[in-house]
């Protein structure tokens, strides 16, 4: 692997995760504070609460955190280690396809007074920090299950009967062999729902959970740039060390493979286990999905029945489609050199750290702080070009497919990692020696081999921003496209619910189809 | 080739090696793990750069000094890998025909005869035996007519009763196709059996150098050293003292294949160890292996513990009993 190829990795990645953090860092600099006291006392004293914020952010994120890896772990231990129907791993997974804000303003308006649920059973009104919990700890759980799956999927059958005929009890192979396994992976998934919580805009918008995230966007709607700095500064700072600890468990996760690996069979579940799965599912399926979906239809059923007008959700679709196309475009094309870079240097043994620190560090950064980075680089650096270099900036849509780009490189930059590793590179030497240029490797024998690894990458970023809120909102409302998470946003905040439910269903039928198409495309991979 | 060096890093590779390889040749780079034999193979098709000397291919200087000269795609030589890296989204006619520059169904056809898999063109990689693999692989690497024809262990990834129809199949189609050829291999025994010469390579501090370049019958009987010997095949060293042709060793006075004077030490292949059961002879049976066509003693001798062979043919002695052993044939003397 030539070393121009790395630096141009590493200069892509720093230009991407550095352009949002050194427009927050102009913008605090800008600010004049107390060189005494720096950002600190800027941050203890702008508005109020900002310490309270903080706290309430961090006590929510550990909450999803330790239920997400609750559910997902007995999820992905009853898919790997019980007889269950076929089709389970991916029922189980469909809340993934869920956008929060979705889910958050479905389960609210239905539980609710007045809601189809909430009248029927007399609930009071489901918002606030529990339910924001709830929620969100419903879309997470998933991501465990996925994550731990993955681990228990790859545990030797050989090691465990090796204990048992060692003499040790069930209890004990699964303390002394299952669970040193497993720790790693329920870790570092416990950490990424903990950064979903943090990151998280939508879902404590809807709930009017005052978080750092939700108050940031406000301070960047209401234009006030020295609040969101603050902000946006907290946000990171509470971002800090949940994004090192996820860095140093991330490693641990892989598991050299046995030889003649065979998996461990699964077996029947107990009584009491299929009453607890029940419920989990329940739970899990029936917040995740099925409350949303029958809201949606709900909502759009009524709008039919007061023979209110409906706005034509063609135009959002389209360009949800067009704008997902072009951002997964250019996460596509940015992604691959460092996918490429760090998938051989691995080959070759050498430490990709600073690489993949630098992809993973972009997908910590929530939506809101980011798209606020962004705002604030791009108001920085048009400076010396005039005031309309900024509104030109904007509009053309450059910054919200950078946005894009920057939110969910590492979501597309990891099936592609995967896939480059995968590849015996020798097919490419063999190409070469037999007398192919680098074009016709390119295409005859790079591109068909690792096609089923870019389908996937393509569908996971096209699936991520057709559901992305605070990107859109924030850096796309001056383009003039109103993409389908737009509208859903925008008519429930206007209460128009029948126009949410339209769009909100043709939103959550992209997503599970482009979610399916994942899974298939996955298996080939 | 010309006094060629490299190293990854800190870690030699390969240290002053010098060889070529003649028209029609078929040449093997036998050593062992770490030597170095892959990075020369890999060196000769341009997909390492050594950091100095220099290789030609038809009289062109395709690298020298750590400058490429010629790319890989412009050598002119076909490599078959070790694990055959075949396409497995082409089928074998695609495979195969893959390195022509335009297409040839004559050619790609005749070839799948020659390396006998016709009938198998539309199947993919996945869809074949192992040696029907090796057999695309080797057709593919030929389709474009290189001058030579690089071998990565050829042999690792088959089953020893493959392993001879494959040799016997290689060297007819190289030889029909009129190649240079350069095998890579630990395999002695496909070293000495398929090639006209054999250079040995040995894994030194500064990386892989030649040790021997000879034929094999000359690698196999008159080793240069005693690690030529022990990659070469079983080998018994044992010291002795040499005057003229002759020389006195634990085994009494034998005959040298060519006259030494003063200490040497002795090189023995288990073919001229025989054992004779004698009640009163100094040598022990401690283990018995049955190999077909030989059993295999494992003998406590004046010399020390020693193979020896004795015919499936003959009696064989019990585990315990004693006797001699007999040295058949002059033996070869090394420097010690």
């Amino acid at each position: 692997m030539s070393s121009a190829y790395r630096w141009a990795g590493l200069a892509l990645i720093a230009l991407l995760v550095g352009t949002p953090l050194v427009g927050l860092g102009f913008s605090l600099l800008d600010r004049p504070v107390d060189p005494f006291t720096g950002v600190v006392a800027p941050l203890l004293s702008v508005g109020v609460g900002v310490p309270a914020l903080l706290a309430r952010s961090v006590a929510l994120s550990v909450f999803v955190a330790v239920g997400a890896v609750t559910l997902g772990t007995w999820l992905a231990w009853v898919e790997y280690r019980t007889r269950v129907p076929r089709g389970w791993g991916l029922l189980t997974l469909l809340p993934l396809a869920m956008p929060s804000y979705l889910v958050a303003a479905t389960v609210r308006s239905s539980l609710s007074p007045g809601g189809w649920i909430g009248d029927a059973l007399g609930l009071p009104h489901m918002t606030g920090f529990a339910m924001a919990v709830v929620v969100l700890t419903v879309i997470t759980a998933p991501l465990v299950q996925l994550i731990v799956g993955a681990s228990l999927r790859n545990a030797s059958a050989a090691e465990e009967e090796a204990a048992l005929t060692l003499g040790a009890s069930g209890r004990r192979v699964f303390w002394d062999i299952t669970w040193p396994r497993l720790r790693p992976a329920v870790g570092f998934s416990g950490l990424i729902a903990l950064l979903y919580a943090v990151s998280d805009f939508g879902a404590v918008a809807v709930l009017d959970v005052p978080v750092l995230t939700w108050r940031l966007y406000l301070a960047v709607e209401n234009q006030d740039v020295a609040r969101a700095s603050v902000l946006g500064a907290a946000t990171l700072l509470a971002l800090v060390p949940v994004f090192l600890a996820s860095r140093a468990l991330r490693g641990g996760v892989q598991h050299a493979g046995a030889a003649n690996f065979r998996r461990v069979q699964p077996v029947s579940a107990s009584a009491s286990e299929r009453w607890m799965t029940v419920g989990v599912l329940v739970l899990v399926l029936g917040v995740g999905v099925v409350i949303p979906v029958s809201t949606l239809l709900v909502w759009v059923a009524e709008g039919w029945s007061r023979s209110l007008n409906f706005v034509t959700p063609w135009g959002a679709l389209r360009d949800t489609v067009v704008v997902a196309v072009m951002g997964t475009a250019l996460t596509l094309v940015l992604a691959w050199l460092p996918a490429w870079v760090v998938a051989n240097d691995q080959r070759e043994g050498r430490h990709t750290g600073a690489m993949e620190d630098g992809i993973y560090l972009t997908s910590a950064l929530p939506g809101v702080l980011l798209a606020l980075g962004l705002i604030l680089a791009a108001l920085r650096f048009t400076l010396p070009f005039g005031d309309r270099a900024y509104g030109i900036v904007l509009g053309s849509g450059a910054l919200l497919m950078m946005g894009y780009a920057t939110r969910f490189v590492a979501e597309v930059f990891a099936p592609l990692r995967v896939s480059f590793g995968a590849m015996d590179v020798r097919q490419l030497e063999s190409a070469a020696v037999l007398g192919a240029g680098p074009f016709k490797r390119f295409r005859t024998v790079l591109l068909p081999t690792v096609a089923p690894g870019v389908m996937v990458a393509c569908l996971i970023g096209f699936n991520a921003i057709v559901k992305e809120l605070p990107v859109t909102l924030l850096l796309g409302g001056a383009t003039g496209v109103k993409t389908l998470s737009f509208r859903v946003w925008d008519r429930y905040n206007e209460s128009l619910w029948h126009d949410a439910g339209v769009a909100g269903l043709c939103l959550v039928t992209l997503a599970l189809i482009s979610a399916a198409l994942t899974v298939r495309w996955r298996q080939n991979a | 080739m010309v006094h060629l060096g490299h190293r990854y890093g800190e870690v030699g590779a390969l240290d002053d090696v010098c060889f070529d390889v003649g028209s029609g040749e078929f040449v093997a780079l036998l050593g062992p793990s770490g030597c170095g034999k892959t990075t020369l193979l890999r060196a000769v098709a341009g997909l390492v750069t050594p950091r100095v000397g220099s290789i030609s291919i038809d009289g062109r200087t395709v690298t020298e000094d750590g400058v490429v000269r010629v790319g890989t795609a412009d050598r002119g030589i076909g490599l078959v890998f070790q694990d055959y890296a075949l396409f497995p989204h082409m089928t074998v006619a695609e495979n195969i025909g893959y390195g022509l520059p335009t297409a040839e169904p004559a050619r790609v056809a005749g070839l799948m005869a020659l390396v006998g898999i016709a009938g198998l063109e539309e199947r993919k990689p996945a869809e074949l035996s192992g040696g029907q693999q090796q057999r695309v692989a080797l057709a593919r690497a030929l389709a474009p007519r290189p001058s030579l024809l690089l071998l990565d262990e050829p042999f690792a990834n088959v089953d020893a009763g493959l392993r001879d129809s494959l040799g016997r199949m290689l060297k007819r189609v190289v030889a029909d196709q009129g190649a240079s050829v350069l095998m890579v291999t630990h395999d002695q025994e496909a070293a000495l059996a398929l090639s006209d010469r054999v250079i040995v390579l040995e894994p030194g501090s500064a990386g892989g150098r030649v040790i021997q370049d000879a034929s094999p019958i000359e690698i196999y009987k008159r080793p240069s050293t005693a690690r030529v010997a022990q990659l070469s095949g079983g080998a018994v060293l044992i010291s002795g003292v040499a005057s003229g042709t002759v020389v006195q060793c634990a085994f009494g006075e034998l005959t040298l294949i060519e006259p030494r004077e003063g200490p040497v030490e002795l090189l023995m292949r288990p073919e001229q160890l025989h054992f004779e059961e004698d009640s009163n002879g100094d040598a022990t049976v401690d283990e018995i292996q049955f190999h077909g066509a030989h059993h295999h003693l494992r003998c406590t001798s004046p010399a020390g513990l020693l193979d020896a062979l004795l015919p499936t043919s003959e009696v064989l002695p019990a585990v315990g009993s004693r006797g001699r052993i007999r040295v058949v044939g002059p033996v070869w003397a090394l420097n010690r």
